[in-house]
């Protein structure tokens, strides 16, 4: 494992669950750094720069879908949809258990759909499980470096 | 004559009536053609009679050369068979003649008479040839014989009685042969009928007679026996002249008499021939005139009266098939649906009226399919907007069940997720950082009934607060600027209303919330430090409906959200307060109030929020009058 800090971007327009994300993501891996954005309008034009300036591709990307102006679906398929950025997994990681929101996630070539949990602690632990999952997929252009 | 048919005959008739005019007409043709073979065949028989007529005078021909034959035979040879051939054959002959005579015509009947008169003649002639015969034969047998013989006697004698005078006797031998001569030359005679014999027996004869005339001369002792001889050689001449006479008279009785009665038979026949002959050419000539004539009758008879069918018929055809075309016309263009196809009239009460009825209920079936199929169309139309409906509404729900669902769920995660993180805490000993976290439990768990609270009014809208009247919204504008005007102060916020703004129909409360949220709203995100903070109410008639523009001076709102923004619980700036609940609110008063809110606005030049309202009827102004009157409203203005 390479001790380059990883870029995970986090798409949640509610402080709250960003700042849950955040501190289960920061108690368990020191070296992730997390990119929040609050909005889908942010998450458009983060994409477009991503996509204009050549920028380093994040590692992985947790996405709301609930989102003032772009929801998370249309984010998706911006994602999917661009040949660089389609290398990035996406984990929708939402409130919604509907099929509706799950088929269409996965018609958009979503790489996981996980249901925020309520639970004390399972909150943590399914942020630690998408994170151990994804712990080896290493996108080339990290690799190269 | 088609017409005639369908007005004055039924069905059935007419197809009677066609089939017994076919009948007629060839029953009268099979006629016709008999009378013309009847004709034909009595044409036959007359040639049948003439034939027989024709063979009848050959017959008597052939007899009558057969009898002249026989006749020659009987003259020349004297054989008496043949004289009995004759009477046989004459016999024949007459029954013969009797026989016709009796079934002919006047004119052949004359010509057989005539026939038979000379065949008569003919036959008596021939009994008097017979007996000619008879006579000669006598005479030449009895008597020139007996003379011959006489003379020959007295010459042998003087022979005998000269014996002195050689001389005497050398004349006298030479009269022996020459009576010798004689006798031969006659019986030549008799057998050929040469008259040249005759002659050189006369000679003969003569000669004989100038022999013993010379010794006759002289003195004589044999005188008396001399002149006996003479006188016996003249009875001698005699005899034989007579038999030559007798001959030459018979000959002349067949040659010329009998010949003429042959030939005038022969002649008649031939007459006979001819006439019949005449007679069939003439009747030939009239067949053949008769024939044609018949058959241009026939063919002329024919010809009309086919024409006359073919014209029948064709009418009593077209006056079956064109009802029956125009009906069937008729039928297609109702087995189509048609409820207004032309029934052609019918006068006549047969099958085909029946059929005409058949049309008519079947029209009229038609009709009353087309206006039940009216009424099912207006059902179905009924049922598929109901049925619309249903699943507008239903998929509203379904919207609304998953919008809440999401939006409870998320104070619920966030909650969840801080007592974790709080517990976290307090096992690491950080209770400081722990008791921090708490606050913010406790503001879900606020938000939660916060929205709670909003569903509930949201839900409310059309359920409850039904009652609506007129509403001068100069009015309630006016009351809005009172009580909002403290905090609109405090922001720098300005609320321009133009006057004049129209009356409406609606609940009061519901529209008053309305303009509550649009108000609100405009305080909370149109920012604009350069012009001042504004929103300004105005309206325009447009057709049947009022326009109500809320236009303020903010940044404005980008055209991919302007649907979205009235969903429930969105919102475009998280950073602000709020549910997201209050535009859901307004799009759903302005749809309970038969009207609708849109927005118009592009990024960075404001947004007009437009409220369309329907202009009340007068219905209402009346009864809002009347309401007035008794005073639950004193001031409108």
């Amino acid at each position: 494992m390479t001790h380059h800090q990883r870029d995970l971007l986090l798409i949640e327009d509610s402080d709250e669950h960003a700042e849950l994300a955040l501190f289960y993501i920061s108690e368990y891996r020191k070296d992730i750094h997390v990119i929040r954005l609050a909005d889908g309008g942010a998450a458009m034009r983060y994409i477009e720069s991503i996509r204009h300036l050549k920028a380093p591709i994040p590692w992985l990307c947790l996405l709301d879908l609930q989102l003032p102006k772009y929801d998370g679906h249309e984010i998706l398929s911006v994602i999917k949809s661009d040949s660089l950025l389609v290398k990035m997994p996406v984990v929708v990681f939402t409130t919604s258990a509907a099929k509706k929101d799950i088929r269409r996630a996965m018609n958009n070539h979503a790489n996981s759909f996980i249901t925020k949990p309520m639970g004390a602690d399972r909150y943590g632990s399914a942020i630690q499980s998408i994170l151990d999952y994804w712990e080896f997929n290493m996108h080339p252009s990290v690799l190269a470096e | 004559m088609i017409q005639y048919f369908i007005n004055h005959f039924q069905l059935r008739y007419r197809i009677y009536a066609s089939y017994m005019a076919a009948g007629i007409v060839i029953f009268a043709i099979i006629m016709m053609t008999y009378v013309v073979f009847n004709k034909v065949a009595g044409h036959f028989q007359d040639f049948i009679t003439f034939s027989n007529q024709s063979q009848i005078d050959l017959l008597l021909t052939a007899q009558v050369a057969d009898i002249h034959r026989q006749t020659l035979i009987y003259t020349y040879e004297g054989h008496q068979s043949a004289a009995d051939q004759v009477t046989s054959i004459y016999g024949n002959l007459i029954q013969q003649i009797d026989q016709n005579l009796q079934h002919n015509q006047p004119e052949i009947k004359r010509i057989l008479a005539t026939i038979k008169q000379h065949l008569v003649n003919y036959h008596a002639t021939f009994l008097q040839v017979k007996q000619q015969r008879d006579l000669q034969q006598k005479l030449i047998n009895v008597e020139f014989r007996d003379n011959a013989t006489a003379v020959e006697r007295l010459i042998n004698q003087l022979i005998l009685q000269s014996e002195p005078s050689v001389a005497t006797q050398l004349e006298l031998k030479p009269i022996l042969s020459s009576l010798l001569l004689v006798e031969k030359n006659v019986f030549r005679y008799l057998d050929s009928l040469d008259a040249s014999y005759i002659i050189t027996a006369k000679n003969s004869l003569s000669s004989v007679f100038g022999s013993l005339s010379a010794i006759n001369v002289q003195e004589n002792p044999v005188r008396s026996i001399v002149d006996q001889a003479i006188y016996k050689l003249h009875l001698y001449e005699q005899s034989f002249t007579q038999g030559v006479q007798r001959t030459r008279g018979y000959l002349y009785l067949i040659n010329v008499v009998m010949a003429a009665e042959a030939y005038e038979i022969h002649y008649q026949s031939k007459k006979f021939s001819t006439l019949i002959t005449e007679q069939m050419r003439k009747k030939e000539q009239a067949i053949h005139a008769g024939m044609r004539e018949a058959l241009y009758l026939l063919l002329l008879f024919g010809a009309c009266l086919l024409i006359i069918l073919i014209t029948f018929t064709y009418g009593i055809g077209k006056s079956i098939a064109m009802p029956i075309t125009q009906l069937t016309e008729t039928f297609r263009e109702l087995t189509q649906g048609s409820s207004n196809a032309h029934i052609p009239e019918y006068p006549v009460s047969d099958e085909i009226s029946e059929l005409a009825h058949a049309a008519a209920a079947f029209r009229d079936k038609n009709t009353q399919t087309e206006r039940l199929l009216e009424e099912s169309m207006q059902l179905t139309q009924q049922l598929e907007k109901n049925k619309a409906e249903l699943e507008r509404s239903n998929d509203e729900l379904e919207q609304f069940v998953y919008t809440v669902s999401h939006d409870l769920k998320s104070p619920l995660v966030t909650s969840m997720g801080f007592i974790g993180i709080i517990r976290k805490l307090a096992d690491q000993g950080q209770y400081e950082q722990a008791i921090e976290k708490l606050d913010k439990v406790t503001l879900s768990i606020e938000r939660m009934g916060q929205l709670i609270t909003d569903l509930l009014e949201l839900s409310r809208i059309g359920r409850i607060d039904l009652d609506k009247k007129m509403i001068d919204l100069n009015n309630l504008l006016e009351q809005l600027t009172s009580s909002h005007s403290e905090q609109m102060r405090r922001v720098g916020f300005h609320w321009v209303i133009k006057p004049d703004l129209p009356s409406i129909y609606g609940n009061e409360s519901r529209i008053r919330q309305l303009f509550e949220n649009i108000l609100s709203n405009a305080i909370k995100y149109t920012h604009n430090p350069e012009q001042g903070s504004k929103l300004e109410i105005g309206a325009i008639s447009h057709e049947d409906h009022w326009l109500i523009y809320c236009q303020d001076n903010g940044p404005g709102i980008e055209s991919a959200f302007h649907q979205k923004i009235f969903g429930l619980f969105y919102r475009l700036d998280t950073k602000q307060e709020g549910s997201g609940v209050g535009l859901a609110i307004a799009k759903k008063v302005m749809k309970f109030h038969g009207g609708d809110i849109w927005v118009e606005s592009s990024s960075g030049a404001g947004a007009t929020f437009w409220l369309k309202f329907p202009v009340p009827s007068e219905e209402m102004e009346r009864v809002e009058h009347d309401t007035s009157s008794t005073g639950f409203i004193t001031d409108r203005r």
